[in-house]
């Protein structure tokens, strides 16, 4: 596992580049991309796990942090779903050009995997595989879990666990709504939700309609490590991520 | 400022981030790391804030992942959690050394990272400043009388609280758990809620006596999230004021942080605080 910096002078991020620890013919290169704020922080270690075993299994992984979160430099005011979406297709190509894979398979947790489906509209090429886990679906019902959490705030917005929703921001995920994006017919998806709500089921006919190779699973342990108990026990879900690295390995 | 981050430690294993200052004006450096299972960036990313301010000010810092957290690789089992913590702290130190020449460090430890903070602070002579937030706490009668009240009025009278606290003493005196408040082995060597073994009262005044005359600066933060144990201002003073120690070290209660920081205001104003406090220790003239 190596930390690699990699982005513009103006818009830096860091990240981990986990070498294939073997090589294996056919295995992808693949990207992580991460949840916002408290789900960040309490999906860390899974995700380095997840990259680890993915390393293993003979795949380059990339896993990052946008710019202004984590431990990338920027401040949380610039949060932005256009620019974290734009990292996105950056740690992409660096991916791509440091693994020598010419496709890569993105796996995006929570608004990670919205993420993944704005930058999508805009990286056409190169995209082997879209792993959306337990996306978030619509902003709007994002915004309303954070809000009913949110304590008082003396500036602008709102913010939840010491994680700053700017106006901008706010705005931003008032307009995200998956089921209105479309993915280029052919992309292959995988995606993992909790339940069959009306919100996964307007994904689903969505992903339906736009004619992708789609692969949908409804998993209750979809959300199992995203509680109190799972934060203060650092709970990893083994078998979900070993069922995300055999659909990688066999679908990318 | 810059940032790298880099792995050091034995076989590499430890992940951290140094912040070099653009003008380093202390020789003084800063080590921020876990606060529970929390990666290295802290709560809320309070560390790398508090990193930056630093950097701001002259200070260098390394903020890193102890090992089996974060980015860092397990440890191979052969020290006990508190040893490995403290050898984690020392490979920090050396890094942070080698890296910008300062040779005395400060330590900023939250929750579980307050007491590894004040093992390794204990440990190692090169340490000359440690802020303890939310660390060991030693209940009073006041405290379990502040306690009582705040029930009551919650809870609409002292005869519904009186029952409540007679059924939860009940409780504890059944079950032989000695984690309850007001038990004895509350007062003395019990096991804290991070699941560590607390100090007696004796035991953790000698250790901070040890650390002040040794001229450690010791800094003892207390949020106000822990009712139960800790709920007034002078209740360190009341509980530690026969050691004859409390007025040779800092001690705040601030009823209006919670244990995570996790409002903007609490975050700016831990930074500010921490940064003030850093940047004197730079300036104190310690040797």
């Amino acid at each position: 596992m190596t930390p690699v910096r990699f982005g513009t002078e103006t818009r830096e991020m860091l990240g981990f580049y986990h070498a294939p620890a073997r090589a294996v013919a056919g295995a992808p290169a693949v990207l992580l991309c991460n949840p916002f704020g408290p789900e960040a922080i309490r999906s860390y270690r899974m995700l380095r796990l997840l990259a680890d075993r993915l390393g293993q299994a003979g795949c380059p992984v990339l896993r990052f942090d946008y710019h202004g979160t984590g431990d990338s430099p920027g401040d949380d005011d610039v949060a932005s779903l256009s620019g974290w979406a734009g990292d996105i297709g950056v740690a992409h190509r660096e991916l791509a050009a440091r693994s020598g894979k010419s496709t890569v398979a993105w796996i995006g947790l929570r608004l990670g995997a919205s993420l993944c489906v704005l930058a999508a509209q805009t990286v056409r090429t190169g995209l082997g595989l879209l792993v959306l886990w337990d996306p978030v679906i619509t902003g709007m019902s994002y915004l309303e879990i954070y809000r009913s959490q949110s304590g008082p705030h003396a500036g602008v917005g709102f913010e939840t666990m010491g994680f700053e929703f700017s106006d901008r921001f706010r705005n931003d995920l008032s307009t995200l709504n998956l089921p209105n994006l479309n993915l280029p017919a052919g992309t292959q998806v995988t995606a993992i939700v909790g339940s069959e709500d009306s919100h996964a089921s307007a994904l689903k006919a969505a992903l339906t309609r736009s004619q992708v190779a789609l692969d949908w699973t409804v998993s209750p342990a979809v959300a199992e490590w995203n509680s109190e108990k799972a934060l203060n026990s650092a709970v990893i879900p083994m078998q979900l991520l070993q069922g995300i690295e055999s659909k990688v390995m066999e679908r990318a | 400022m810059s940032e790298t981050t880099l792995a050091f430690g034995a076989n590499s294993g430890l992940m951290g981030t140094l912040s070099a200052a653009a003008q380093p004006t202390a020789d003084v450096g800063a080590l921020l790391f876990n606060a529970g299972v929390v990666p290295r960036i802290g709560p809320n990313r309070l560390n790398v804030r508090i990193a930056r301010a630093l950097a701001a000010r002259g200070i260098p810092s390394l903020r890193f992942d102890l090992s089996g957290r974060g980015d860092s690789a397990p440890a191979r089992g052969l020290e006990s959690y508190e040893a490995q913590a403290v050898a984690d702290i020392r490979a920090g130190m050396a890094l942070l050394s080698e890296r910008t020449g300062v040779s005395r460090f400060a330590l900023l430890g939250l929750c579980s990272g307050a007491e590894n903070a004040f093992h390794a602070a204990l440990a190692d002579e090169r340490v000359i400043g440690v802020t303890l937030m939310d660390s060991y706490h030693y209940p009073t009668l006041r405290t379990h009388l502040n306690r009582f009240q705040q029930r009551a009025r919650m809870q609409g009278g002292l005869i519904r609280a009186g029952s409540a606290w007679l059924k939860r003493r009940l409780h504890l005196s059944g079950n032989g758990n000695g984690n309850g408040n007001g038990s004895a082995a509350a007062r003395e060597g019990a096991s804290n809620s991070f699941g560590s073994i607390r100090p007696t009262p004796d035991d953790f005044a000698a250790k901070l006596k040890k650390l002040i005359e040794r001229g450690v600066d010791v800094d003892l933060l207390f949020s106000g999230s822990f009712l139960e144990t800790y709920n007034y201002e002078n209740q360190f003073r009341d509980g530690f004021g026969r050691f004859g120690i409390i007025d040779r070290m800092r001690v705040e209660y601030r009823p209006d942080f919670d244990h995570t920081l996790s409002t903007a205001v609490m975050q700016r104003e831990m930074v500010a605080r921490t940064a003030l406090w850093f940047s004197k220790l730079g300036n104190t003239g310690h040797t």
